[in-house]
């Protein structure tokens, strides 16, 4: 491997250091941190526990503070220390507390890069090595110039290729495929506009309601006129006590309308914040995802480990007919992180649905997971989402509602019944669950859909449900797990689960392929 | 595998092994009994100190407290008593079966369960013995996939020499070095 030394510097026993412009990295990262202390200290703040320091003393208590971030910053960034061998990566860090860290090749699973906007000058990056144990050991090396953040993704991947590729193929021949790259091939590109619309529907509800807002003090207007006609007939049938409760109501819900306006002008700054500038590519047997206005991110997926596609769409989504497409792979170290910055899920935002198709056909060749026929969920898993859902919330309703308005609160309880009965029968005629001779694919949703389509080959565990009614109906709940998470398909014929479960096993156990 | 052993013949669907027809062996019995154990005195011993405090001689109680105390140990033993039940019900039905390719576990007493992992996607296999099943002479084997932690299989209240040769079964299985990547 060819290492290039234009940004880092070298040591005599081959140990180097990232550029020194990490120091700017470390000291962000310790000012994140003092930010998130700072909250626990506010309220000491107001109670006062400051008057107890001297004013005289607080510029030099700040001074203080930046000093000593500048110099642990430096320490940081001179005691980061790494070195290349051709099997892995050994990393010396840590001040006090000194870690080495020892990482072959072909245990990272994934590269990524991410720009923050202090790097954007000198078009530097942070790159993150994943690897397949816990979150601790991945390694973070800041401040890199994008040169050699490539050079380093490739010697990684060149590495676990050489790793996997038969013992008689000769190196000396990858030396070829290491010139660099057979470049990226954009595969999709997402414009201003669509990010606007992927803030406008992951918001959901609450767009219809922002875009009336040029008719909205007319609308205030009427609502007030409207509800003064009515005010005499209220006092009327409910008493005089019931007007405040009109207008507060109404008020309420005005306001709240406004608050969902600014809402869903905060997702649409965060879509585009987060997504500016998209680009989807393709590179070799790897998709790449970059994005972000002010933090670029890179994160890229190795084809090979897609495990399961999801095309998600609400209801506003079908609306528009945009999908969300999601890639997921294994999940790795820590699980529970937030959906667009998971690096086990890949997404294309508001893509249409002509696009998802190509894309999701791309990931998984001759997928039909949009004109399948479905084999539903039977009718009793409605009648149990009425028994153990919706009537505890009638329930619920009725006593609030008939306890506060008597006889009228009945209209509002039978209301709700029926809103909730037809949520859940939506949720109920949604399910699904169908396969050909490659893949498994489930529906869900309510007004929206999600299509979710995972290969055969890729299941690790099969477990199947039932209660004891659910037993006398022959009715099964299926659950498939991969490797990405798992995926269940509620009340299902029990002959029809216990047939694919026992195929989809025999195949895998026979043929016993990969899943990575 | 092989390219020489490779055959490709029909295989009539009837014949393939299937999970609702497979044959099962029961966990040790010692698993219940040592669960209704543990419940009985773990229980019995929260209500019996509840009822030395309400009896003692020393402390005056006042008014409400003496009620609320007879409710708390109403309560626990009531809890008790339903788990007391549930093991004795339930426990007899955790059943396992060790295929050539996979192990299937069977449980559950209202919510019945059907597990099947197959060996290839494992990735590793642990036994574990706390203070009591030790003393039980039982282990628990604890089988896990690339699913996650949430979706590991366990087979509880085997008998420690079973527990071990499940795991050597499965340590030797061919298969199991198939998926390293």
């Amino acid at each position: 491997m060819t290492a290039p030394t234009d940004t880092t510097t070298s040591n005599t026993d081959g140990w180097q250091r990232v550029s020194p412009w990490s120091v700017l990295h470390y000291l962000f990262e310790q000012l994140k941190q003092s930010v998130s202390i700072a909250i626990y200290i506010i309220p000491a703040v107001v109670l006062g526990a400051h008057n107890n320091i001297p004013d005289a003393l607080m510029p030099f208590l700040f001074l203080g503070l930046g000093v000593s971030f500048v110099i642990s910053g430096i320490l940081k960034y001179w005691f980061f220390q790494f070195t290349i061998s051709p099997t892995g990566i050994a990393i010396r860090s840590g001040v006090l507390d000194r870690t080495y860290t020892d990482l072959p090749f072909e245990r990272i699973q994934n590269v990524k890069f991410d720009q923050p906007f202090y790097f954007r000058f000198h078009d530097m990056l942070v790159v993150t090595l994943d690897t397949a144990g816990s979150a601790k050991q991945e390694a973070r090396f800041a401040g890199v110039s994008r040169d050699y953040a490539e050079t380093l993704k490739h010697t990684v991947l060149q590495a676990r290729k050489r790793q996997h590729a038969d013992v008689t193929a000769d190196s000396d021949t990858q030396t070829d495929s290491t010139q660099p790259e057979t470049a990226d091939r954009v595969i999709n590109r997402r414009s201003i506009k669509d990010l606007i619309l992927h803030g406008i529907t992951n918001n959901r509800v609450w767009i219809l309601l922002g875009a009336s807002a040029p008719f909205y003090e007319q609308g205030t207007d009427w609502v007030i006129t409207q509800m003064t006609a009515l005010r005499p007939h209220i006092e009327q049938w409910f008493g005089s006590e019931a007007v405040t409760f009109w207008y507060v109501g109404v008020m309420t819900a005005l306001v709240a309308f406004g608050l969902l306006i600014i809402m869903a002008l905060l997702s649409v700054g965060g879509s585009i914040l987060m997504f500016y500038g998209y680009t989807l590519s393709k590179r070799d047997d790897k998709y790449i995802r970059r994005s972000g206005l002010i933090n670029r991110q890179e994160v890229s997926m190795k084809h090979s480990r897609i495990q399961v596609f999801r095309m998600q769409q609400d209801w506003l989504d079908r609306l528009l007919k945009r999908v969300n497409l999601y890639f997921e792979q294994n999940v790795t170290g820590n699980q529970y992180q937030p959906e667009m910055k998971a690096a086990n899920k890949l997404l294309v935002p508001s893509v249409t649905v002509a696009e998802a198709d190509v894309l999701a056909e791309d990931v998984f060749k001759g997928q039909r997971a949009r004109s399948m026929q479905y084999a539903g969920a039977h009718i009793r898993y409605f009648w149990r989402l009425m028994l153990i859902v919706v009537t505890p919330l009638t329930t619920g309703v009725a006593a609030i509602t008939i306890g506060i308005l008597g006889s009228f609160g009945v209209l509002l309880t039978l209301a709700f019944l029926g809103c909730a009965s037809f949520v859940a029968r939506a949720c109920w005629k949604r399910w699904g669950l169908a396969h050909d001779s490659d893949y498994i694919y489930l529906r869900k949703g309510a007004f929206g859909v999600d299509y979710w389509c995972f290969p055969r080959n890729k299941l690790q565990q099969v477990a199947l449900r039932q209660n004891i009614f659910m037993q006398k109906r022959q009715l099964v709940s299926l659950e498939m797990v991969l490797a990405s998470g798992r995926l269940a398909m509620p009340y299902l014929n029990q002959d029809y689960a216990y047939a694919l479960a026992d195929e989809t096993l025999a195949t895998i156990e026979q043929h016993k392929p990969g899943w990575m | 595998m092989q390219a020489s052993e490779f055959t490709n013949n029909a295989i009539p669907v009837m014949e393939l092994p299937g999970l609702s027809a497979v044959t099962s062996e029961a966990i040790s019995p010692a698993y219940r009994r040592l669960n209704l154990w543990l419940t009985s005195s773990i229980f019995g011993l929260i209500a019996a100190i509840l009822a030395l405090v309400l009896i003692q001689p020393w402390l005056d109680l006042q008014a409400p407290a003496p009620f609320i105390l007879s409710l708390c140990i109403a309560g626990v033993l009531f809890i008790g008593s339903w788990i007391f039940i549930y093991h004795y019900l339930a426990d007899p039905l955790i059943r396992y079966s060790v295929r050539e390719q996979d192990i299937v576990l069977f449980k559950g007493l209202l919510f019945k369960d059907v597990i099947c992992q197959p060996i290839l996607r494992i990735q590793h296999i642990d036994i574990q013995r706390g203070p009591f099943e030790r003393m039980a002479g039982l282990a628990t084997v604890k089988v896990y996939s690339a699913g996650g932690s949430l979706h590991t299989l366990a087979i509880p209240g085997l008998p420690a020499e079973s527990a071990e040769r499940i795991r050597q079964f499965v340590l030797n299985h061919a298969d199991l070095t198939q998926d390293e990547a």
